[in-house]
């Protein structure tokens, strides 16, 4: 009788219906460990660009860093708390952002730091609103400078790369023009 | 004692010389950085560390070149080869070789822009492989300009995977196969003179093994026009004289628009009919 019972049983776990104990996973390779930048070094800043390229969430530090490459080269290999000082000072960086060095870099805080840093004016809203996160992004996405659906989305190394190539390249023509299709 | 001394030094110039003819006779050719600005990082081959660039400096194969912001290098591969490696750019040279024919020049993209310019100075016949991720690709000329810039933008001009492509005036051709772009620009009378090589010495020397596809590009526009040839340009037979046949990748290529094929000598055009 009890073989009856499992004769069902026995035929569901043959054609695969009963879930059976899954095959040990190997484990994932453990991540490359984080490059240190020493900012002294004459090779930092393209020692930092490498590993931005393996960072799958760029940081708050990293976006700064990028924008005092573009305003003032020397400013980027200073010590953070100089960084964030000086780009509050030129209106770069709004003076109420208090966040974490560490913090992961949002698409809307690398947009508004791109926007005031190239003096991109913007469109109607931006000009009525004052420079915003959201508006900022909403020009960046538009013009090329940043990929992305939302503002509240993290950068990820490589698109701060990407970024950081773009600016510079509308820093000296004005535009995308020489990137795209002719 | 001096004899046997001897012998080896015969067996190690005789292995060695075996070795430089089984890689079809390519001499490694050591890059030179022409020009220099702004802040660049040079890690040479069998150097652990990195070093700021300077003019003149030899690279060797396996090095990798880094540009920061605002800065950029200009190469010298082969005589005939520029590359210029625009700001904020990870390059690796990972090939960089010559034979009295050809010449080759392989890149591995990890981020930024390459342009790369190759001149018809030497009479050689030049291959040239570009490696990058989610790569765009502008062309104009003999200039072809990569962008490897995270996400590619969409408006930029896309060559497709798997694509071996042909300038359609027969001045040069890219080819394309899984995972590089492999760009082989020379003259009419070059390109032949690189087709009569031996294929094993041409695929040693571009460091690739096969050329799957061949499509046609516009030359004035750098739009991809129409496929071409499917299969292994080393391996067509008649008519296409003066090509070596026989290869692993494809002995039996299909020509899918023999029109479009006139960068190479042809078969005669048919008789008008009356």
């Amino acid at each position: 009788m009890k073989t009856l019972t499992l004769l069902p049983l026995l035929a569901l776990a043959a054609c695969g219906f009963v879930e059976t104990a899954p095959a040990p996973a190997t484990p994932p390779p453990p991540p490359p460990p984080p490059i240190e930048v020493d900012w002294q070094d004459p090779t930092a800043e393209t020692t930092w660009m490498m590993s931005l390229e393996s960072k799958p969430v760029a940081t708050y530090e990293d976006g700064l860093r990028a924008v005092a490459l573009l305003v003032d080269r020397d400013l980027a290999s200073q010590p953070w708390t100089t960084v964030k000082g000086r780009l509050m000072q030129r209106s770069v960086v709004p003076a109420e952002w208090n966040f974490l060095p560490d913090s992961p870099l949002t698409k809307g805080q690398l947009a508004y730091v791109l926007t005031q840093a190239l003096a991109i004016d913007g469109g109607i809203m931006m000009n009525v609103l004052g420079p915003t996160r959201r508006y900022a992004f909403r020009e960046c996405q538009q013009n090329g400078l940043v990929v992305g659906n939302y503002q509240q989305e993290a950068v990820s190394g490589k698109d701060l790369l990407a970024s950081l190539y773009k600016a510079e390249v509308y820093q000296t023509d004005g535009n995308l023009d020489s990137l795209r299709r002719p | 004692m001096k004899l046997r001394m001897l012998l080896g030094a015969l067996f190690a110039v005789t292995a060695a010389l075996s070795a430089y003819a089984q890689n079809g006779d390519a001499k490694p050719v050591d890059a030179t950085i022409a020009e220099l600005e702004g802040k660049v990082s040079v890690k040479r081959a069998a150097e652990e560390a990195w070093a700021a660039g300077a003019k003149d400096m030899k690279l060797p194969e396996d090095s990798e070149i880094a540009t920061s912001v605002k800065s950029g290098a200009t190469l010298l591969s082969t005589e005939d080869v520029t590359i210029v490696v625009k700001s904020s750019s990870l390059v690796k040279l990972t090939r960089s070789a010559l034979t009295e024919q050809a010449s080759a020049t392989k890149l591995d993209l990890k981020y930024g822009v390459l342009e790369v310019d190759v001149k018809r100075t030497t009479g050689r016949a030049n291959l040239l492989s570009i490696r990058a991720p989610n790569a765009t690709t502008s062309i104009s000329g003999t200039t072809v300009i990569i962008f490897a810039l995270g996400r590619p933008m969409t408006d930029l001009m896309q060559v497709p995977a798997h694509a071996l492509v042909m300038f359609k005036d027969g001045e040069g051709l890219v080819a394309r196969d899984e995972d590089s772009i492999v760009i082989v620009v020379g003259e009419k009378e070059a390109l032949m003179q690189l087709a009569t090589l031996p294929v094993d010495n041409l695929l040693a020397l571009a460091g690739t093994t096969e050329m799957p596809y061949l499509g046609m590009v516009d030359y004035e526009s750098g739009t991809v026009v129409d496929g071409l040839i499917v299969g292994d340009i080393l391996t067509m037979g008649e008519p296409y004289a003066g090509l070596v046949p026989g290869s692993s990748t494809n002995p039996n290529p299909v020509i899918l628009n023999q029109q479009a094929g006139s960068i190479l000598p042809g078969p005669p055009p048919p008789p008008p009919t009356p």
